[in-house]
């Protein structure tokens, strides 16, 4: 019932009112009173059909003029007139049917072990509800569409190798270990001796598994220490595994695989992948825990991909973590916002070592920017949000205490921004789409849409897939840094004088209290080690990706697809002779 | 990723809004050595990468950076060093040509570059964020240190217009080393 009256409200907000500062709104619908089919939101030409069939569970009738929605009555013949609530109801139904059809089909696929199949007309109804109709759909019917459609708008993955990574081509620039320290390809006993074979990479394996703990079955252990001996057949793992190494006590560290919510395996185009985290660090904790996700265990070049993040959580946060600890500075630390861009760096530097390819978007993105890659993090996820510089730790105000509180203030005013930017960033993909809409009506297209899959899947993709997690994850800094109630009231159109959340919290005396220890600790050389890290693999990384690029690594798509430059260019056409092409009604 | 932080403890009393309290000016080795005007309207901040210090203007998509390299352990020691690199690189992985450009009073060679990211959260295979910068930038040797003044607009859609430089422009024009 919550849903659905947030839903209503979502809906009317949606058809243009409070959302948009243009100065014409499109006329709408109001709670309480007749509904008006003219009027926003309109119904799709599915729902309309869906309300005036038998499955709706009615009998309606639209009027004679088309402009409302009535019950049918033997007596009257056109009987009571639908109110907004009452068509959206029926809207709600008709989502849920559609969700509830994936799921049928989904189940049955899992049964039959075919892949699930649907027609044009259901794809393009799924489609819709899900952009256009998901604020009433629950988590879990998202997430259904989500797992039916989900090959329409998942990261093209990088070129399949095969399962058995030691048979796995190396990406070009790779650095490998000589050929002649490599394992022969096809050893069947490499799954009971997951040690690197160079004798002094193989001593150093043997150091680290003495001093770690691994848990789990004894096949996920397997699994584990073979992604270990993977890191530590390349020199930054080697590097990195003697320097966690050194001052660390045995039993500090647990490894074990772990079931991540809501991460799936899929099949795209043809290698099986996973959606969800790879895995955390759980560096409060002791032992601290190392986490993996277990369809690591599933995937093609499961054991390459999870070493990748094995060096990130291993010996990116934890090893950094544990010398924290040591030094009294893992408060700080994990308040530091170069923290994550080590760990990341880490596993990176590793993944390319080892022959990963270089499709990593967030990896381009620091080895083109790491001086802002912090920022670009601090809006993309709300944990990172409450992580601050070296300089914004010592920074104060005039009257002596810490300057967090208002640098949170800022970044929660620029995550509300960011937030009303989605129905920007939504209006702007519109446009795209309607330029992709009046393309594929051309009668060269027409015959033969495959060719505008590429330009559909990525469109779709933003509009049912980015922009809601996006519109979520901006939410959840919102209200992590500001508390919830703030997020509700500036929903509603208002600003709180008052803060909760993490701007609450540092407020607080106790809160000022962990900023001076903050403070104090900016200056540890410890931190001055880590930056040092951070830009000698910068340079590590430049080098391993030269002349590199991700999309040349990713599996080409068919030769007969548009690309989006193409795209563009057609689009710049068309509108030097009709600029309106993409607008809206 | 590491897992988020208990924050059960967190006080759920309300605290006022943080006003427009100032902070103290801490000197920052770019204004130290360089003159530079602040554009109005924009949100002022500093950073660093290492040794490698930078001072930024945000104002909603678009960041104008002055950042100070070539400093003993700078990601890169000279100018030629950053212009063969990932951070001047577009997407056709080749170095920029420039081309000179008026401002103020004087010329600058200007570069532009553009590249584009599909990125989710971090370790995530979900479907990803587009995030497509366009730049605009300079290099301006001082002795054995070099400046790299830049204007960079980050969007996630397609832009239908090309990058405004205007902005960036204004801060050469008022650049000068001490």
């Amino acid at each position: 019932m919550k849903r659905f009256a947030w839903a209503l409200l979502l809906v009317s907000l949606a058809s243009g009112a409070g959302r948009c500062e243009e100065a014409k709104k499109p006329p709408q619908n109001e709670p309480g009173k007749a509904f008006n089919t003219r009027l926003e939101p309109k119904l799709t030409k599915d729902e309309l059909a869906y309300i005036m069939s038998e499955a709706s569970g009615g009998v309606y009738r639209l009027s004679d003029d088309g402009g409302s929605i009535a019950n049918f009555t033997p007596d009257s013949e056109y009987g009571p007139v639908l109110k907004f609530e009452d068509v959206a109801t029926l809207i709600q139904a008709h989502a849920e049917k559609a969700a509830a059809l994936a799921r049928e089909r989904l189940a049955e696929a899992k049964r039959t072990g075919r892949p699930p199949v649907f027609s044009e007309a259901e794809k393009r109804l799924a489609q819709d509800v899900r952009r256009n109709r998901h604020m009433f759909l629950s988590a879990e019917e998202m997430a259904v569409l989500d797992e039916a459609f989900g090959y329409r708008y998942g990261r093209i993955p990088a070129a399949a190798p095969s399962a058995d990574f030691d048979r796995a081509p190396g990406a070009p620039g790779a650095t490998l270990p000589p050929a002649a320290v490599r394992a022969a390809p096809g050893r069947a006993e490499r799954a009971s001796d997951p040690a690197p074979s160079d004798p002094e990479a193989r001593k150093l394996y043997e150091k680290v598994v003495e001093n770690v703990s691994f848990s789990g079955t004894p096949e996920e252990q397997a699994a584990l220490k073979a992604m270990l001996g993977k890191v530590l057949e390349t020199d930054s793992g080697r590097r990195f595994a003697a320097d966690f190494l050194n001052g660390s006590n045995p039993g500090e560290a647990l490894i074990e695989f772990e079931d991540i919510p809501k991460s799936k395996v899929i099949d795209w185009n043809g290698k099986k992948i996973f959606t969800g985290s790879g895995g955390h660090a759980h560096t409060s904790d002791t032992p601290i825990r190392i986490h993996l996700n277990r369809n690591y265990l599933a995937i093609d070049d499961g054991t390459r991909d999870g070493a990748s993040t094995l060096a990130h959580e291993f010996l990116g946060h934890s090893r950094q973590a544990l010398k924290a600890r040591r030094a009294g500075v893992d408060g700080a630390l994990h308040l530091w916002d170069q923290d994550e861009p080590n760990a990341g760096a880490v596993g990176w530097t590793a993944g390319m070592e080892m022959g990963l390819p270089a499709t990593e978007g967030w990896m381009w993105t620091w080895i083109g920017d790491p001086a802002g890659y912090p920022a670009a993090l601090k809006t993309n996820q709300a944990y990172y949000a409450g992580t601050f510089s070296l300089d914004e730790m010592r920074r104060r105000r005039t009257d002596g205490t810490s300057a967090v509180p208002g640098i949170l203030e800022t970044r929660l005013q620029n995550a509300w921004k960011e937030l009303q930017q989605q129905d920007e960033n939504e209006r702007s993909w519109k446009r795209w789409e309607r330029a992709y809409s009046f393309f594929s009506s051309q009668p060269e297209y027409k015959g033969n849409p495959e060719r505008l899959e590429g330009i559909r899947r990525r469109i779709d993709g933003q509009l049912t897939g980015y922009i809601p997690s996006r519109r979520g994850n901006l939410e959840g800094i919102v209200s992590y840094l500001g508390g919830q109630a703030t997020l509700d009231a500036l929903r509603g159109g208002k600003d709180p004088d008052t803060r909760g959340g993490l701007i609450a919290h540092y407020s607080s005396a106790q809160g000022q209290k962990t900023l001076e220890a903050t403070a104090t600790a900016a200056d540890s050389p410890l931190f001055r080690t880590i930056e040092a890290e951070n830009t000698w693999m910068h340079g590590r990384l430049t080098k391993l990706t030269a002349g590199r690029d991700p999309s040349s690594e990713a599996p080409k798509p068919p030769a007969e697809w548009v690309t989006w430059e193409e795209f563009a260019q057609m689009v710049r056409k068309q509108k030097a002779k009709d600029p309106k092409f993409m607008d809206g009604p | 990723m590491k897992a988020a932080p208990a924050l059960f403890g967190l006080l759920l009393l309300g605290t006022p809004v943080q006003s427009a309290q100032k902070t103290m000016n801490a000197s920052d080795p770019v204004s130290a050595a360089a003159r530079f005007q602040s554009p109005a309207g924009w949100q002022r901040d500093t950073g660093s990468f290492g040794v490698d210090h930078f001072v930024t203007f945000s104002k909603g998509s678009l960041r104008l950076r002055v950042q100070l390299l070539g400093e003993k352990g700078s990601r890169y020691a000279a100018p030629t060093a950053f212009l063969a690199g990932p951070e001047a690189k577009g997407k056709d992985g080749k170095p920029p040509a420039g081309s000179l450009i008026k401002a103020g009073k004087r010329t600058f060679r200007v570069y532009t570059r553009s590249s584009e990211a599909e990125i989710g959260p971090q370790g995530m295979g979900a479907p990803g964020m587009l995030r497509i910068v366009d730049e605009a930038f300079a290099v301006i040797p001082v002795g054995k240190r070099f400046f790299v003044l830049s204007l960079t607009r980050t969007l996630e859609v397609p832009p239908e217009s090309p990058l405004d430089q205007a902005p960036f422009l204004a801060l050469l024009s008022s650049f000068h080393p001490k």
